[in-house]
């Protein structure tokens, strides 16, 4: 689904140039769930910027369903992260002035869809991550965990081919950190593709292949055959 | 988009109120300046067609205008005047002028002035405005007052009123009036040359043609006889007070577009602040696929929401305003809906550079961990 071919992202230019990432290979298939795995400063959030269309490489190419994101101008990058990619962030990133419904319904308004349409989608979704009783509170009435759920609701609003998770329990106790592991791992179940970035090895246990990263390159990707609950 | 904006707004309640005052300030300030530009526009063309057919002799040295206030001239001296061929002498007067209570700004005529006129050509000053109560100045102390002078001395037909220590009684009121006639004390000559001790003195000569198109050679004669003297046709007057309302507008102008920017800058100083600590959110925005478009479409509707609810809230503010200061409760469509579309011009144009500024905003702020 997404395939990324000898990607360098540099920062800065001549003596002073910094190699965030060096000539990565990576391909996801649909259905794959990918934990990136490593040190701080190794790339991962780089390279999951340029998963998310969210940055351009400095060489190589990224195609995603066969199209190079290259290719792609402001507008088509917009377009594609709102149709195709559903970020989910660590520090959550809910518009503080939204509702957790208005929050998850936001995406949908912004590709198109009436609001009534939207609000409804937006009610099943938080049906989904448990938490159609807190539709109406905005994101400062609710618990850290309980705002992440929000997120992943608003990440799942365009019904997206891939998932981007930044460290999505780097800001969660333990309890809640399990909540939001399990909620992904069942949308995984489902049939979504996820990738996503975590400091925590304790997790990569549940995830079916994990990537590690060391100094803007990929030192090992092991891919497990998970027993499904 | 609409929604995100009012939201936003509700979200940051008190600096969006305190932001609305600031709109609703300059708006109003706009509105009252307009109102008072109206008026004074109003109130020149009604005197300048008050004057229509009349010749003005005053002194060269008095700057062009009606009435005038600075200089005399010997009442003798113009006796000839009214002995020219042609003259109407029912529609001919001299009159003396004294400013009693000073004009409130440039380009208006005194809010009190006294005027001595010949008993029996009361009409030559008011022309056709009607009196209610006596028309003549038969008696010596008898005083016929504009509306607004009336107001001004709190009294009525029947009352007295004192003009440095010489009583007089009011026996004519004008009704609704132009605005130098509202506010005039008329009284016969010969009293005001006493009051004002200036014996034997005049202001001007008013002089009506007894056929319209001899105007002109009555002027000539008049200026041929008294060099010395200004004589100006009420074209000439016209012209003069065209003039006059011309730099009035301008200055007026001036005003409303200061008080316009005023409302620019405010909007753009807070949509700019907004948009500073607002970066990770627009940069979320970004990142879950917002265009550069609906980024701008945004902070346009913020703006725009709040400048119209600033104009909104100036136009029953600016209709008890305009009510308190012309007497005049009347709703104007026209002005409510130039001052909504002023607001929204103001809320378009202090969008542009905030709503550049966020469209430019990198999402991967928001994926910047704080």
């Amino acid at each position: 689904m997404i395939s990324v071919n000898k990607v360098w992202k540099t920062y800065g230019s001549g003596e002073t140039a910094v190699h965030a990432l060096r000539g990565i290979d990576l391909n996801v298939m649909k259905g794959d769930f990918v934990a990136l795995l490593g040190p701080s400063g190794c790339g991962k959030s780089s390279l999951l910027h340029l998963l998310g269309a969210m940055d351009v490489p400095s060489k190589g190419d990224i195609t995603f369903n066969d199209q190079s994101l290259g290719n792609l101008n402001q507008r088509q990058l917009a377009e594609h992260r709102l149709m195709r990619i559903g970020f989910i962030f660590q520090t959550f990133n809910l518009i503080p002035s939204l509702t957790a419904m208005e929050n998850v319904a936001l995406p949908m308004k912004f590709a198109g869809v009436g609001t009534k349409e939207a609000n409804h989608k937006a009610h099943q979704l938080l049906e989904q991550v448990q938490l159609s009783n807190r539709s109406t509170h905005l994101p400062s009435e609710l618990s850290g965990g309980q705002r992440q759920r929000v997120a992943i609701a608003r990440a799942l609003g365009n019904n997206p081919d891939l998932i981007l998770a930044d460290e999505p329990t780097g800001n969660l106790d333990s309890e809640n950190g399990e909540m939001i592991m399990e909620l992904l791992l069942n949308l995984n179940r489902e049939g979504r593709t996820i990738v996503m970035v975590t400091h925590n090895p304790e997790w990569t246990d549940k995830i079916s292949r994990v990537v590690r990263m060391r100094d803007g390159k990929l030192i090992e990707s092991q891919q497990r055959e998970l027993q499904i609950k | 988009m609409w929604q995100l904006a009012y939201k936003n707004l509700k979200f940051r309640i008190t600096r969006s109120l305190l932001t609305i005052l600031g709109i609703l300030a300059a708006i109003q300030l706009y509105v009252m300046m307009s109102n008072i530009m109206g008026y004074f526009d109003h109130e020149t063309q009604r005197q300048i067609s008050g004057m229509a057919g009349r010749i003005v002799v005053e002194d060269k040295s008095e700057n062009n205008s009606y009435p005038p206030l600075n200089t005399v001239i010997e009442e003798k001296s113009v006796g000839q005047i009214l002995q020219i061929p042609g003259v109407d002498l029912s529609r001919s007067s001299t009159l003396l002028f004294q400013t009693l209570v000073p004009a409130p700004g440039p380009g208006m005529p005194p809010s009190v002035l006294a005027v001595g006129v010949e008993p029996g050509k009361e009409n030559v000053y008011l022309g056709n405005y009607e009196v209610r109560g006596d028309t003549s100045l038969a008696g010596i102390n008898n005083a016929i007052l504009g509306l607004k002078a009336a107001e001004y001395y709190g009294v009525q037909i029947g009352d007295s009123i004192s003009l440095r220590d010489y009583k007089l009684t009011v026996t004519g009121i004008v009704e609704d009036a132009d605005w130098l006639i509202d506010g005039s004390i008329l009284i016969p000559l010969k009293t005001s040359q006493e009051i004002f001790t200036r014996p034997s003195l005049i202001s001007a000569v008013l002089v009506t043609a007894a056929k319209a198109d001899e105007a002109k050679s009555i002027s000539e004669q008049i200026s041929a006889i008294h060099p010395k003297l200004r004589v100006s046709s009420s074209e000439e007057l016209a012209q003069n007070a065209e003039k006059l309302l011309k730099s009035t507008r301008t200055f007026f102008t001036m005003i409303n577009s200061t008080a316009i920017v005023i409302a620019i800058v405010v909007v753009t100083i807070v949509m700019v602040m907004a948009i500073f600590e607002r970066r990770k959110e627009i940069g979320t925005l970004k990142a879950i696929g917002a265009t550069k478009r609906k980024i701008i479409g945004i902070i346009m509707a913020e703006s725009l929401t709040i400048s119209l609810i600033g104009g909104i809230t100036a136009l029953p503010v600016s209709f008890i305003l305009n009510g308190l200061m012309f007497g005049e409760w009347v709703l104007n469509p026209g002005k409510w809906i130039e001052t909504l579309v002023v607001s929204a011009l103001v809320g378009i144009l202090a969008s542009l550079w905030p709503a550049w500024a966020a469209q430019r905003v990198n999402p991967l702020e928001s994926l910047r961990y704080e």
